[in-house]
């Protein structure tokens, strides 16, 4: 469940009103900082980390990985060190890969350690219980497409919402990725769909949309076409309240970003530490815990 | 032209009376003793001691200088009998005067003896009138404007020196008609948008209503229509203001120099008045604008005594979205309008009652999304002469925001509902008790609610459980007392005292938080218990002033005033959105305070028809609030957990000079102001420019009759641009490239400036003519300046690997025509 979806409607009624002109704000450079995106799954995969150089918002946005630090990931369970699981950069993937698969467990707390000269970044979250989607299915809706000339059409959309119930404690959040043919589709955050429970906490949830018809294959017009037999899969991820946080900080800073109407921009909390505070290192480091269901359409 | 002095043989209604009445009526000490009891009962022994201990010092000097008696009565306009505010009454022989209230009454209480009073008004013609005072005399005056022709007319030059004698500053009158002079966007005529062309008074963003005076911030001032706060002044998403010009009689903003009787807000009162009615004869006047169409109607119930007022406003876009081909537009809604409503009715010679009300409603509908907000006022007044010199209104204000966000989507409807209600009693004398004093007394109670939302969500695929952020009351009290002074020939001086504390009401879930923001201890609150009145809210609030006349076309003023805000709105953007919601004070938040010191000299040219002045502030402000980063505003029970407090200070210089007679008038205005912040826990606690800081401002704005028929208008207006956060670093997380922040408000978008002009054609009066029209042409932004309304950034659609920043402009150079009609 997305948040904040209809100030961006009444943003563009006022900004599609308007005229674009380019726009040079002489912004200063600013210093090279690190930057980490990393995830453990409870799918017993080779888990990858990217490790990588910020840049100044000016320059090309081309984020170069950072390929001579040693990375490990220790998994701890009631502050016991259990595993320790060492990480090398793999440059056809342009990340940090584990040495050998593995997967996350609930319960336990996966740290990162990445070490660079004299720097070391730490971070850490604990793997959640898996949250079981009952059933998914796709939900047809009618609407109108408007082309640039004026004309418009009726268009028929799919999207697929999902069924699942929520557990009774506080505070939980999902992640959902949109697989289709077994290739993902939500290969950016903008794509995906994530939320947390605070509106329906304990409830059983129907029908929440999970995959935006914008994901799916259209016709000239508009119309959602899937190819035969097309198998579409959700994975739910049971992520941190602290992490669907910075997830929305990161919309907020980006695609949810509307002008005037929005709060002054600022920085994304990640849960990093570089050398013991949280200053000079962007990003975050978290763990899913993952359950699937596919369907097919016909 | 000079304003003239005249003799005149109608349009003056006197009355002796014999009877000379004491300057306290039992019924006066009764209520006063009454409410002491009801401070002491509310914990609030200091305050109910010094209030006792100035009756009592009162008592023993309020008495009348044995043998004087009062000249008293109201100024109006001769045309409509409206009340006529803040009109100058001015004694020749003893070179002493008054001004008339709020409601148009004055009092002057003079030894037995022949007296010249002059009696004027901006754009009335002065009027002088001889009386022989031996006893209580009610002298009514009704003034002409200077467009209209009178008869038996013996004229003489009089001089207007207000801006220089009259003891105020930081105050701005703005009349009607000048409001209307000025070239608008898109021809819509504004009040708020006229008042951000003076200086010290900065728009929040081009074409916004809400406003920023000497470096506050926009929800630190006080909005009154007809004594009704006013919540959110904002149509349209702030592009015009709820103030129809049509229904409005008299406005002025307090930039400092707040009145002692008003408070709640640290840094101005928009004081706006509604017409009372024609008291004389029916009378409509209306208009169709590119945006909106008007109509008032208004006139006399019985002639001379009872009158009502009717205002409406439409905008009417929306209306011509059913004949759209577009299936979209078609269903599309999108209006707003205004309904303004007056009574008033003149019991006796004593009392007046006045009612009015307001109802304004914006509406967006489209697809499945529908958002609608709006206010609603009422206010109740009754004026009582307790006796010539003691004068006493008594008001009962309802206030009314809300507003209402719906969506359907897949199957389920989501409804967010949320709003406000204020309930106010005043009670404020003023007491004329010579012509060198002149006191103000009285006391207000405010019983607030906040309603900060609730979630109603419905169809067929509900998941969602209904939630409603817990209500929330509060009541606010405040009691004054001032006096304005006139000692010797040159100096007056003002000085008062404000008193003013909140006290929240249960029943509250109170959540009291640590120093890291997080909850420390929830307490349960049971109704209608008043949990929470802490010492370090409640205090005093002086105001002192004076003006020294240093000749008689100069004089230096100076001002202090301490204020106090117990609400504050709960909006961390830029323009302000409708979804902005007050929130009081709380355990967790203590009030704003603000101190406020000014200095100025003022000085006329060319025998008082150019006004000029110097201001200068020094405004230094605690408890100010800000947002942590991305704080989560709506529908947040824990909101407190979302403030940051700091400080603030701004100082400024502001220079004005002004011509309001002639063929041409106007003004020009240059401000230098700065305004800093200073939050630990913000910028990593180093300062930083407010979003309102722009150091250079400069308006002029000129209106030229080149023929009783045909007026030139234009206004130029430049300002620094507005201090914006943009990001300097960058890094890609999960394909979203997210700009890295050092700091806040650290760059600027480019300069504002642009020049409007307009061409006015008025048709010509003529004796038995009833029915009067003009047309107003208008161009906004007449040399297409690319001001920048925001500035968005991206990676470029067709290089995604660079990044774009465009400007976005929203007001190109806007063409209008209007067509205004009056009978």
């Amino acid at each position: 469940m997305k948040r904040h979806k209809h100030i961006p409607f009444l943003f563009l009624l006022l900004a599609s009103a308007g005229c674009e002109y380019p726009f040079d704000p002489h912004l200063e450079k600013m210093n090279s900082c690190y930057g980490v995106e990393g995830k453990i799954t409870s799918d017993s995969v080779f888990q990858e980390i990217r490790f990588f150089n910020t840049r100044s918002f000016t320059e090309k946005n081309e984020f170069e990985p950072i390929t001579d630090a040693s990375m490990t990931v220790e998994e701890l369970y009631q502050n016991e060190l259990l595993h320790t699981y060492p990480f090398a950069y793999q440059n056809s993937a342009g990340k940090y890969i584990s040495l050998s698969p593995f997967k996350g467990y609930p319960g336990r707390i996966y740290r990162v350690v990445i070490k660079k000269g004299t720097d070391e970044i730490t971070a850490a979250d604990t793997m959640r219980l898996p949250v079981w989607m009952d059933s998914i299915r796709f939900i047809s809706s009618e609407g109108y497409r408007i082309f640039p000339n004026g004309s418009y059409a009726r268009v028929t959309r799919v999207s697929v919402a999902c069924f699942f119930a929520d557990p009774p404690e506080p505070n939980n959040a999902y992640l959902w990725d949109t697989f289709m043919n077994d290739s993902l589709l939500s290969d950016s955050l903008s794509k995906k769909s994530f939320g947390g429970d605070a509106l329906f906490n304990g409830l059983y949830v129907k029908g929440l949309e999970v995959s935006s018809p914008s994901l799916f294959p259209e016709d000239s017009i508009g119309n959602t076409r899937f190819p035969p037999m097309t198998k579409i899969t959700v994975a739910m991820a049971h992520i941190s309240s602290d992490y669907l946080r910075y997830l929305v900080e990161v919309m907020l800073s980006t695609d949810w970003r509307f002008g005037p109407f929005s709060g002054p921009p600022a920085n994304p909390k990640g849960n990093l530490y570089l050398n013991g505070k949280k200053e000079n290192v962007y990003g975050y480091f978290h763990t899913e815990s993952l359950t699937r269901l596919s369907i097919w359409h016909e | 032209m000079f304003p003239h002095k005249i003799f005149h043989a109608g349009s003056i209604n006197t009355e002796d009376k014999d009877e000379r009445k004491e300057p306290f009526s039992l019924n006066i000490q009764l209520i006063l003793f009454i409410y002491i009891c009801f401070l002491h009962q509310q914990r609030m022994k200091n305050a109910g001691i010094c209030f006792l201990m100035f009756l009592f010092c009162f008592g023993l000097f309020a008495t009348e200088e044995p043998g004087s008696y009062t000249i008293s009565g109201y100024v109006k306009d001769a045309a409509s009998g409206e009340a006529l505010i803040g009109a100058g009454i001015y004694v020749k022989e003893i070179r002493k005067g008054t001004v008339t209230n709020a409601y148009g009454y004055y009092a002057l209480t003079l030894q037995p003896g022949t007296y010249h009073l002059v009696f004027s008004y901006v754009g009335y013609v002065s009027q002088e009138k001889m009386v022989v005072l031996q006893h209580n005399l009610t002298l009514n005056i009704e003034m002409a404007t200077e467009e209209k022709q009178l008869q038996t007319v013996v004229v003489t030059s009089e001089k207007a020196d207000e801006n220089v004698v009259k003891p105020e500053m930081s105050i701005v009158k703005m009349d009607v008609k000048t409001i209307k002079s000025v070239p608008a966007l898109a021809g819509e005529i504004d009040p708020i948008k006229v008042i951000q062309l003076l200086p010290g008074v900065q728009p929040v963003s081009e074409g916004s209503s809400g406003f920023s005076v000497r470096g506050g911030a926009a929800d630190q001032n006080l909005v009154l229509l007809d004594e009704a706060t006013v919540y959110n002044a904002s149509h349209a998403l702030g592009f015009l203001s709820v103030f129809n010009n049509d229904a409005i009689k008299d406005i002025k903003l307090y930039k400092g120099d707040i009145p002692v009787q008003y408070g709640g807000r640290l840094s101005s009162l928009l004081d706006v008045r509604q017409k009372d009615g024609n008291m004389k004869h029916f009378a409509a006047n209306g208009g169709l604008g590119m945006i909106t169409s008007r109509l008032t109607l208004e006139g006399p119930l019985v002639k001379d005594r009872s009158s009502v007022m009717a205002a409406g406003r439409l905008a009417y876009p929306g209306l011509f979205f059913p004949f759209s081909p577009n299936p979209v537009t078609k269903k599309a809604k999108l209006y707003f309008y205004d309904l303004n409503l007056k009574g008033n009715y003149i019991l006796s010679q004593k009392d007046r009652l006045f009612v009015s009300a307001y109802a304004g409603r914006d509406m967006l509908a489209i697809l499945n999304v529908k958002f609608g907000w709006g206010n609603k006022t009422f206010t109740a007044r009754w004026n009582h002469l307790f006796s010539d010199r003691l004068f006493c209104n008594t008001s009962i204000i309802y206030s009314d925001y809300d507003y209402l966000l719906s969506t359907r989507q897949a199957g389920f409807q989501v409804e967010l509902t949320a709003g406000m209600k204020d309930w106010t009693l005043r009670h404020d004398y003023t007491f004329y008790l010579n012509p060198n004093n002149t006191l103000s007394f009285g006391f207000q109670s405010i019983f607030h609610t906040f309603m900060p939302g609730e979630f109603n969500p419905g169809g067929e695929n509900n998941s969602f459980a209904p939630f409603k952020v817990q209500t929330s009351r509060a009541l606010e009290h405040a009691l004054y007392v001032g006096n304005q002074q006139k000692a010797g020939e040159k100096l007056t001086i003002e000085y008062g005292v404000r008193y003013s504390f909140m006290q929240n009401i249960g029943p509250q879930r109170v959540y009291l938080l640590n120093a890291a923001h997080e909850i420390d201890r929830i307490d349960t609150i049971s109704s209608h218990r008043i949990y929470y009145t802490h010492a370090g809210w409640e205090g005093f609030e002086p105001r002192a002033g004076f003006t020294f006349l240093l000749t008689s076309r100069s004089s230096i003023k100076g001002n202090y005033m301490r204020s106090r805000q117990f609400v504050q709105l709960a909006s961390n953007s830029v323009i302000g959105f409708p979804l902005d919601l007050w929130v009081p004070c709380s355990p967790n938040i203590k009030p704003q305070t603000g101190d406020q010191y000014a200095i100025g000299f003022f000085r006329n040219f060319f025998d008082n028809r150019v006004e000029g002045s110097v201001e200068l502030y020094y405004k230094s402000m605690q408890n100010q609030i800000d947002f942590r980063d991305f704080a989560q505003i709506t529908f947040n029970e824990q909101i407190d957990k979302e403030f940051r407090t700091g400080k603030a200070k701004s100082y400024g210089i502001e220079l004005l000079l002004r011509k309001q007679s002639g063929k041409l008038q106007g003004w020009t205005g240059y401000t230098y102001s700065r305004a800093k912040r200073y939050f630990p826990e913000i910028n990593g606690g180093k300062p930083y420019s407010a979003p309102y800081d722009r150091p250079h401002t400069l308006s002029v704005v000129i209106m030229y009759n080149l023929t009783p028929s045909f007026q030139l208008s234009a206004n130029w207006i430049y300002y620094t641009g507005t201090a914006i956060t943009m990001p300097t670093g960058k890094y890609n997380y999960e394909g979203q490239i997210v700009g890295i922040v050092s700091q806040r408000n650290g760059y600027r978008l480019p300069d504002y400036h642009r020049l409007d002009l307009g061409i006015t054609w008025k048709q010509k009066e003529k004796p038995g003519k009833k029915f009067y029209q003009e047309v107003i042409l208008s161009v906004y932004n007449v040399y297409n300046r690319k001001n920048p309304w925001m500035i968005d950034y991206g990676p470029d659609e067709k290089d995604p690997s660079k990044m774009k920043f465009t400007q976005i402009v929203i007001f190109p150079r806007i063409p209008s025509l209007s067509w205004n009609f009056r009978f």
